[in-house]
């Protein structure tokens, strides 16, 4: 094929604290190739893209970039040589124009004049022949998500870089502005880029990529040439080493010896097999659920679960025509109409951007509706407070919990308590009790599966996962009627994905309502008895799971009838 | 009597531009410290140091204009301190500010006393010239009355003006506004793209610093001839109001000081016209108007999205 | 949001603000151990120099205490200085005029209105950042620059003794706190055990009480406190409130403990030093007892130090601006500290955030 590759991985490894994020990784991407790199969540997958893209250098092995030895020591040298990198997350700057932030991204030297009437033009034809509807002269703050996502793509683009490097570039998309990218890589391509992406749809993987390189637990487990590999096969070889996941016993041990890095390293599964040993391992347990979720099967794998017998008749929470207040990071409701049942599990789901925060925010009672009405189990709590509905009975899981849900600061006893502070059995005429906090605390943190330090460790200490699993625990706490849940497997492994189902179904038993609010499809599915899809903060239409299809859900997301 | 209306007003604009002068300066500096995302309220202590920098300077070289420059230089070490510790350091920018306001306080205490073993009050030195002696130069005698109302205007007046230009021209035509700006909205997205954010920041702290500095020093031998112990007096503070007031947009920037260092001239102004009225309350007219315009100011203030943020 | 260290790393951080204060020091041609000497000797080598150091204990910790229960709370009251001023010369103006009531009554009416007026004063700050949203710290900055024209105003005019001097008569005899002369002209009045008290008070209210709870969460994260059913911005104001009344109550003291009359340029900047001595303690109240008389060792020692060293008495400044940089620059430090732990042995209770690092 190419005598010389574009870029070569040599044994790279890079560590962090002692977690190895990439251990030995070696293998090439060549020229004008679409390469893949899959690989389960912190498989290293965005590390190993950082690190090419200059953003931290390997502590071990080097890149090669056409056949020369890079060592970027910052994202402008790498820049510079041609790299480009669009990252999950679009990095906008919102108070500047869609136009400034496509040039901030190629500063032509600190000194040079900018020339906008030129600027212009080059990016409005790079727009027309990418098929870009962007209004240039908007605050990237007030842009919908596509668009910003294309802003960064534009970036790359306008200076012109050899090699495209995108982590997870769909996964916030809707289905068919993923696909226009798709087609846009696609072409990119035939115009000899070389485009290194990373995913985990893998459907998308086998119908794009030419080739693609597996990371599992931080290491390479193999690259393949997409014609020659099945879904199944590559579904495997991610989720070869899986069987950690099944042994907490293991992980409780390792928890045991105390202090935050033990407890790191159990949440990341860190006992790194050798080759062989995994190679003469059987497929784990877990396998199956995993192929199915890799592979984007929309069927649940715990069929049980879809049962609805104690659903009552009694209403929960209902929204009558509710409009919320015109925010700058995404669309307002635009008169949401919903009810819940008792005992029943509500999803919602949608491109991000399409107001589902806004209706976590005005469910909660965080922010006020403009318009229409809120009852919660029949009575009117549309001007109330978020404490005087919490007192009721709502409670919510944010998204960003480390912001919204959390005190980093505090120690990990405090963030327990936070949001019950004032419940009679842990207060005495203002007065805080601090043994039963205490008792009542590690008895609800080893329940939940929390590994925590000790109680008294900021909750800074804790990994993303099991901040989570905090977080899921406090919201569940108590005798919650209704409860808000954002994203709430973020975060969260297999194990934890399935304790959290079989937690939220014991619950709807017990006469729980859920409002399960994620652009993850498959967590609805997973979750939830029917699921409405809001696009531009209106709610298009409701399905039952299981009548649910898929195409029709995608359709709605997008606007469709 | 429309005939004494027109000089009069002349007159009364080029005060407020006068007064207005190291609001100006320090205004600037506050703009582009903020833009790149440093809070600074260190202004305070930037001026003061400039205006002992200039002092210093002017003593010691015997030439007001090495005193411009070394008011420059005062501020602009105040700024590297503020830089070193927001961002090697990574010191609450606020926290930060407050003690480089008391350094400043301290050290020119410290070296008025080392420097001319005087408390309270430096001797004075030479003093830069108005703009209106400056154009007459060499030429002494009656001028024309259009050179007599520019003796109002000092130098350094102008110097501010032509500093605003600049700040403009680099904020909307230049690339380097543009990186300014980015550092300001996302330091992480800025670094993505390649920004080198914390040595734009850097550079944006010490010019900061640096006009600063001359502000202080346009207040020490623009306006008076010598250093008196915290002489600025909070004008460091109002040059932060007055770009809130000004919503951080370089064009807002010599409105906003024009009315605070018009509220100056009028509190001048009445202490002249009206002896009788008590001389504190005056003082407090300035910082009264400033509060009343913070009060009424309405629409959306468009601070740095990342302000204060690492 | 407000951050907060552990108390050793505090302690390092102080630590290596003494050092470079030692290196300037030598830089001005004192050798830091004569430097040390000098500030003992002037705030306590005499009965007198003493009493003066305990005087001034009272506005700086009670100063302290006022910054720090706002920080705790999130936000910054720079304002002290204007709301203890005028809290004074209500103070003042009130215990003058009153001198038919009894002390009983006279005391406690006097400190009210002092806090009070320190409370009002921080209302203006307080209406801006909830409408306009400018910050605390520009408007209570302005706040004290008009305090001060304005106290001189008043005490000028209609509040003054009728003299030109700028002041106010002495306040009623029966208004002046009890106090304990203890040697010659060196008396200690009630005024340091007040306010100590009203430290102890806040700090158990904020670590054993709900409320506390609250207030602290808001400070720690006033969106997470949001979200978890806290009203944090009423707490803000509350808090904020609180701060200037404690502002104000120690202007009040000053003139019921020791100067019995209110004058023109009140406060030396007690209320700036009040910064530094609630951010030296890590806006911990009790702590600030100790910053608090830290400060008030070096404030009662700088006349001392000009006539036994000939320095100026601005170093001062300049060593509380370093110790303020110091420990604003904590992050930094708490890095090393790992190292320093490697190389010192474990000490108990050091940072465990710096060694977040995920991918």
């Amino acid at each position: 094929m190419h005598d010389r590759p574009e870029i070569r991985f040599c044994s790279v490894s890079k560590r962090f604290g002692s977690l190895w994020a990439n251990r030995e990784i070696s293998f090439d991407v060549h020229r004008a190739e679409i390469h893949a790199i899959v690989g389960e969540n912190g498989a290293g997958k965005s590390t190993l893209m950082k690190l090419l893209c200059g953003h931290f250098l390997p502590d071990e092995g080097f890149i090669a970039l056409r056949g020369r030895e890079s060592r970027f020591r910052s994202p402008r040298q790498a820049a510079e040589a041609g790299l480009g990198l669009v990252s999950q997350q679009p990095h906008t700057f919102p108070q500047l124009t869609a136009l400034e932030n496509v040039l901030a991204g190629h500063p032509p030297g600190l000194f040079r004049l900018l020339r906008p009437a030129a600027a212009r033009t080059r990016v409005e034809a790079l727009c027309s022949r990418f098929g870009f509807e962007l209004p240039l002269d908007q605050r990237a703050g007030e842009l919908a998500f596509a668009h910003r996502q294309q802003i960064q793509l534009l970036r790359v683009l306008y200076r012109d870089a050899s090699v495209l490097v995108l982590d997870e570039p769909t996964s916030l998309l809707a289905p068919p502005e993923a696909e226009r990218l798709l087609d846009l890589l696609r072409g990119l391509r035939f115009k000899d880029h070389t485009v290194l992406f990373v995913s985990h749809r893998l459907s998308e993987v086998l119908s794009l990529a030419d080739r693609v390189s597996v990371l599992s637990k931080g290491r390479c487990v193999g690259t393949y040439a997409t014609a020659d590999v099945t879904r199944e096969r590559i579904a495997r070889l991610i989720a070869e080493d899986g069987g950690a996941v099944g042994s907490p016993p293991a992980d409780r041990a390792a928890n045991e010896l105390g202090g935050a890095h033990a407890a790191r390293l159990s949440i990341s599964h860190a006992p790194v097999v050798e080759e062989e040993d995994r190679a003469m391992r059987g497929p784990a347990p877990n396998n199956r659920q995993l192929v199915s979720l890799a592979a984007g099967a929309g069927t649940s794998s715990c069929p049980h679960e879809r049962s609805v017998g104690s659903r009552g008749t009694r209403i929960a929470l209902s929204l009558d025509g509710v409009r919320s207040e015109v925010s700058t990071d995404e669309s307002p409701l635009d008169r949401v109409s919903l009810e819940l049942v008792e005992g029943e599990s509500f999803g919602v789901g949608g491109v991000v951007g399409n107001g589902q925060r806004s209706l976590a925010r005005v469910v909660s009672g965080l922010e006020a509706a403009v318009e229409g009405g809120i009852h919660l189990a029949g009575e009117d709590v549309t001007r109330m407070s978020l404490r005087d509905r919490r007192l009721r009975g709502l409670r919510w899981l944010p998204a960003n919990l480390t912001d919204e849900g959390m005190l980093p600061a505090a120690s990990l006893l405090d963030n327990c308590l936070l949001g019950l502070q004032r419940e009679m059995r842990f207060q005495r005429y203002g007065w805080l009790r601090s043994k039963p906090v205490f008792r009542w605390a590690s008895a609800m943190l080893s329940a939940g599966d929390v590994r925590y330090p000790a109680l008294g460790y900021p909750a800074s200490s804790l990994s993303g996962g099991n901040l989570q699993k905090l977080g899921l625990c406090r919201a569940l706490e108590g005798k919650p009627r209704v409860v808000l849940l954002e994203q709430p497997s973020r975060g969260l492994d297999l194990l934890a994905q399935k304790q959290l189902r079989s937690r939220v179904h014991e619950l709807r038993a017990q006469g729980v309502s859920f409002l399960v609010i994620s652009h993850d499809l498959e967590e609805l599915f997973e979750l939830c008895d029917r699921i409405g899809v809001l696009f531009r903060g209106a709610l298009m239409g409701v399905q039952n799971t299981n009548q649910a299809r898929r195409e029709t859900l995608v359709r709605w997301m997008l606007g469709g009838p | 009597m429309t005939g004494e209306w027109l000089p009069a007003c002349i007159y009364w604009s080029l005060t407020a531009l006068a007064r207005a002068t190291p609001l100006l300066f320090a205004c600037l500096g506050g703009l582009v410290s903020e833009s790149s995302g440093v809070i600074n309220f260190a202004l305070e202590g930037m001026m003061l140091a400039g205006a002992f920098g200039a002092v210093w300077a002017a003593h010691a070289f015997g030439s007001p204009w090495w005193g411009l420059l070394g008011g420059a230089m005062a501020g602009m070490a105040l700024g590297a301190l503020h830089a070193l510790a927001c961002l090697s350091l990574r010191a609450n920018q606020i926290v930060s500010s407050i003690a480089l306001n008391l350094l400043a306080a301290g050290a020119t205490g410290t070296l008025l006393n080392q420097v001319f073993q005087a408390y309270g009050t430096s001797p004075t030195v030479g003093r830069l010239p108005s703009v209106g002696e400056y154009v007459r130069g060499g030429f002494p005698g009656e001028a024309a009355w259009g050179v007599r109302v520019l003796d109002a205007l000092p130098l350094p007046a102008l110097l501010a003006v032509g500093c605003t230009l600049v700040v403009l021209f680099v904020f909307q035509k230049m690339a380097l506004g543009l990186v300014i700006r980015a550092c300001g909205e996302d330091p992480d997205g800025a670094r993505a793209c390649g920004i080198e954010v914390a040595r734009v920041r850097f550079g944006a702290v010490l010019c900061s610093g640096l006009l600063a500095g001359l502000g202080g020093a346009s207040l020490s031998i623009g306006a008076l001839a010598q250093f008196v112990e915290r002489m600025t007096q909070g004008r460091g503070y109002l040059a932060i109001a007055a770009l809130i007031l000004a919503r951080w947009n370089p064009k807002g920037v010599l409105p906003a000081t024009l009315l605070l260092g018009g509220a100056e001239a009028l509190s001048d102004w009445l202490a002249v016209a009206w002896p009788r009225l008590p001389h504190q309350g005056l003082l407090a007219v300035p910082y009264g108007m400033c509060l009343l315009v913070l009060a009424v100011h309405v629409g959306r203030r468009r601070a740095p999205s990342a302000l204060g943020r690492l | 949001m407000s951050v907060r260290y552990s108390t050793t790393s505090r302690m390092l951080a102080i630590a290596t603000g003494l050092a470079v204060c030692a290196i300037i020091a030598r830089g001005a041609g004192v050798g830091p151990w004569e430097l040390v000497k000098a500030v003992i000797e002037g705030s306590f080598g005499s009965p007198q120099a003493s009493a003066a150091t305990l005087a001034k204990v009272t506005p700086l910790v009670l100063n302290g205490l006022a910054v720090a229960v706002a920080y705790r709370a999130g936000l910054l009251n720079i304002g002290c200085e204007g709301q203890m001023t005028l809290g004074a010369l209500a103070a003042a103006s009130l215990a003058t005029r009153a001198g038919e009531w009894s002390g009983a009554v006279l005391i406690p009416a006097t400190l009210a209105l002092g806090g009070l007026i320190g409370a009002v004063w921080a209302m203006p700050a307080l209406w801006l950042r909830r409408r306009k949203r400018v910050h605390e710290v520009l408007t209570t900055l302005i706040l004290n620059t008009l305090a001060l024209h304005l106290a001189d105003l008043l005490v000028v005019g209609p509040l003054g003794d009728g003299t030109a001097i700028g002041r106010t008569a002495l306040v009623a005899r029966q208004a002046f706190l009890p106090s304990w002369e203890f040697d010659r002209g060196a008396a200690v009045s009630l005024a340091p055990l007040i306010a100590f008290g009203l430290v102890v008070a806040v700090q158990v209210w904020l670590e054993r009480t709900v409320w506390g709870f609250e207030v602290r969460a808001t400070g720690m994260g006033p969106l997470a406190a949001r979200v978890s059913g806290i009203e944090a911005e009423r707490w803000q104001r509350r808090v904020f409130l609180l701060s200037g009344f404690i502002a104000g109550l120690a202007g009040t003291l000053e003139v019921l403990g020791v100067h019995h009359r209110f004058y023109r340029a009140f406060s030396p900047g007690y209320g700036f030093d009040g910064i530094t001595v609630a951010f030296l303690a890590n806006g911990s109240p009790g702590w600030s007892c100790v910053s608090g008389l830290l400060m008030a060792m070096l404030r009662s020692a700088d006349k001392w130090l000009q006539l036994s060293l000939s320095i100026s008495p601005s170093l001062i400044w300049i060593i509380q601006a370093v110790l303020l940089l110091s420990v604003a620059c904590q992050a930094r430090i708490d890095a090393v500290w790992p190292w320093m732990k490697r190389v010192f042995g474990r000490l108990p209770g050091g940072p465990r955030a710096s060694e977040e690092a995920q991918s």
